[in-house]
């Protein structure tokens, strides 16, 4: 190891970072450039920190995610787990809908305008409509947003009142279908 | 070891509330900058979010607060040791799906870049302590030696000499070009 193996060792630091006296950053140019042991110790310096500065990045994108957005382009192209569970979402609730459409008797028949209402309103950004005879459904799915919303457009309460009501009502006629206390 | 939690001596105010930021824009300013700091010492988000969470407890319960000027490279300096010390709870972030995006050249680069920061990230990690955070703080963190020895409570000659040694070491451990 001659004199300047030695003088570039002990400035190496100040050699990355670019803060040599122009004396010595042209002393160790003029070396780097003769010494292949040096050159290659410094090439591999620099890629150090450069990767370095790399890690910084990766961390500081760590840091952020869920601020920021994580990794924009992924060369895998992976399934979304909320579309996933919309998508599931949608096929059970519609399954379930049309099952629970075709085997019970809506108590509401003009849902039409309250549908058509549903339908206009405020941030939806994705609805579609079920058509079901004298009823209709609504699921609404804002795109953003893996939250699925299905709307009832019947009561399903009143099929039980509906069953109560002949007795507790006896002789008052169409009256609430509100729980009732007998008179003592 | 300089490493202590010992609040800072009464000062100034803080940098940033001379600059005009309210105390919570301020301190919202300096919890980002601790969190990016410790995820590049534990490299999980969660983790490092809880443990400045601590340090900022351990400064309420000590009455370290923004006008303390050293309030920052105090900060820092808990934060650095709460890493060192953590024990962790969660695995550190793989950087596979974070280094992605930031190369636009073929997968087979972005795979070799992967392996050769991870190996880099464990050389890191084995360093002695004080090598281990000055070197994250000036090489990582890219912070100038001033600010660095500030933060380390220790000189700047001996910054850079921890500086200096955990390069060496991680050249040595990743292989050095001399051999090759």
């Amino acid at each position: 190891m001659t004199a300047d193996c030695d003088h570039f060792n002990r400035r190496i630091d100040d050699w990355l970072d670019g803060t040599l006296e122009d004396a010595d950053r042209s002393r160790i140019d003029a070396h780097l450039a003769a010494c292949s042991s040096c050159a290659s110790m410094a090439a591999a310096e620099r890629r150090m920190a450069t990767d370095l500065s790399m890690l910084n990045d990766v961390g500081n994108r760590i840091a952020h995610q869920g601020v920021a957005a994580p990794p924009e382009s992924t060369p895998r192209r992976r399934l979304n787990p909320v579309r996933i569970a919309a998508a599931l979402a949608i096929l059970v609730g519609g399954g379930y809908a049309a099952i629970h459409f075709a085997t019970r008797t809506p108590s509401v028949n003009d849902s039409s305008d309250i549908a058509a209402n549903v339908e206009e309103s405020g941030p939806i950004k994705t609805t579609f409509m079920m058509p079901r005879d004298d009823t209709r459904m609504s699921v609404r799915m804002p795109s953003d947003n893996p939250r699925v919303h299905i709307v009832w457009l019947y009561d399903t309460a009143p099929a039980v009142a509906a069953v109560d009501s002949p007795v507790e009502n006896e002789g008052e006629g169409p009256g609430p279908a509100t729980p009732h206390v007998k008179p003592s | 070891m300089t490493y202590g939690l010992q609040p800072p001596e009464k000062g100034d105010s803080h940098p940033a509330t001379r600059a005009g930021l309210s105390p919570q824009a301020a301190l919202e300013d300096a919890r980002r900058r601790l969190v990016r700091y410790a995820v590049k010492l534990v490299w999980n988000r969660a983790d490092a979010e809880e443990i400045v969470q601590d340090a900022f407890k351990i400064a309420a319960t000590r009455g370290v607060g923004l006008r303390d000027e050293h309030f920052e490279p105090w900060m820092f300096r808990t934060t650095g040791q709460l890493c060192l010390n953590h024990r962790r709870k969660r695995r550190p972030e793989s950087l596979d799906t974070w280094i992605e995006s930031s190369t636009t050249r073929t997968p087979l680069d972005a795979a070799m870049d992967v392996e050769r920061l991870e190996s880099l990230r464990a050389g890191v990690e084995r360093l002695p302590d004080q090598q281990r955070i000055a070197l994250t703080l000036r090489c990582i963190e890219q912070f100038d030696y001033a600010r660095v020895a500030e933060i380390m409570a220790i000189s700047e000659s001996a910054v850079r000499a921890h500086v200096h040694q955990a390069r060496r070491k991680l050249a040595d451990t990743l292989g050095d070009p001399r051999d090759s």
